[in-house]
């Protein structure tokens, strides 16, 4: 199976959530709990390498305390 | 095709490497049924189809329950390739929880892991990486880091 190409969109998104996590000081373990997920789909998400669904990525938003919106212009910080 | 022996130490990180990697066919099938005329063509859906089982049938052999007591696993020699991407793939997932990684439990706890994978991937048959973590390339041969502080903030 060839690795998939990364989606700079989501790799931007990735960045994002490991950069608001990180700055809120919290673990892998903490945020993927708060967002329902396992700790290794976080992992992925914060590689670029998950396309999320739409309530997921509310429920990641939430967890980091920020809504979607938020989220989404950290995304827009590069 | 030589067989792979899968040692027990290495089951439960293989496992995590597996799921991670189902993760890619699924969306790919995810994805592909969102695509205009896709009932036409079922053989866009051929290779993620095929990739998902084939990921299925390794955790079906070496068993899909964390909790149940990890023993050596054979594995046919051609699921070799698909076994060293899922772990190719994981490590820098775990070696980047290292990195993060405050409390000692779990600085031990994520080593233990991306030692174990290093060394299922020395038993893997394929290319070698020449990346070697830095973490473990930090460790002083005999550091013991399993009683440190316990209070951080850490993954």
């Amino acid at each position: 199976m060839a690795p998939r190409e990364l989606d700079p969109d989501l790799v931007a998104l990735g960045n994002a959530v490991r950069r608001v996590r990180v700055s809120q000081q919290r673990s892998v373990r903490d945020v993927a709990r708060a967002a329902g997920v396992s700790e290794q789909r976080l992992a992925l998400i914060e590689a670029g390498r998950c396309d999320l669904r739409y309530e997921q990525l509310l429920d990641l938003a939430r967890s980091l305390d920020l809504s979607a919106a938020e989220l989404w212009r950290h995304t827009q910080r590069g | 095709m030589t067989a792979v022996l899968i040692p027990a130490g290495g089951v439960g990180e293989l496992r995590e490497a597996l799921l991670c990697l189902l993760s890619d066919p699924v969306e790919g099938l995810a994805h592909t049924l969102t695509v205009p005329e896709r009932e036409l063509h079922p053989e866009w859906l051929a290779e993620d189809r095929r990739e998902f089982e084939r990921v299925c049938g390794v955790l079906d052999t070496i068993g899909w329950d964390a909790a149940t007591p990890a023993r050596d696993v054979q594995l046919d020699g051609e699921h070799a390739g698909l076994l060293r991407q899922a772990v190719e793939e994981y490590l820098p997932l775990v070696e980047g929880w290292l990195a993060e990684a405050k409390p000692q439990r779990l600085r031990s706890e994520h080593r233990r892991s991306v030692q174990a994978m290093w060394s299922l991937l020395e038993e893997l048959p394929g290319e070698q990486q020449e990346h070697v973590g830095e973490e473990l390339r930090e460790q002083a041969p005999g550091e013991q880091d399993e009683h440190g502080p316990d209070d951080e903030p850490g993954v």
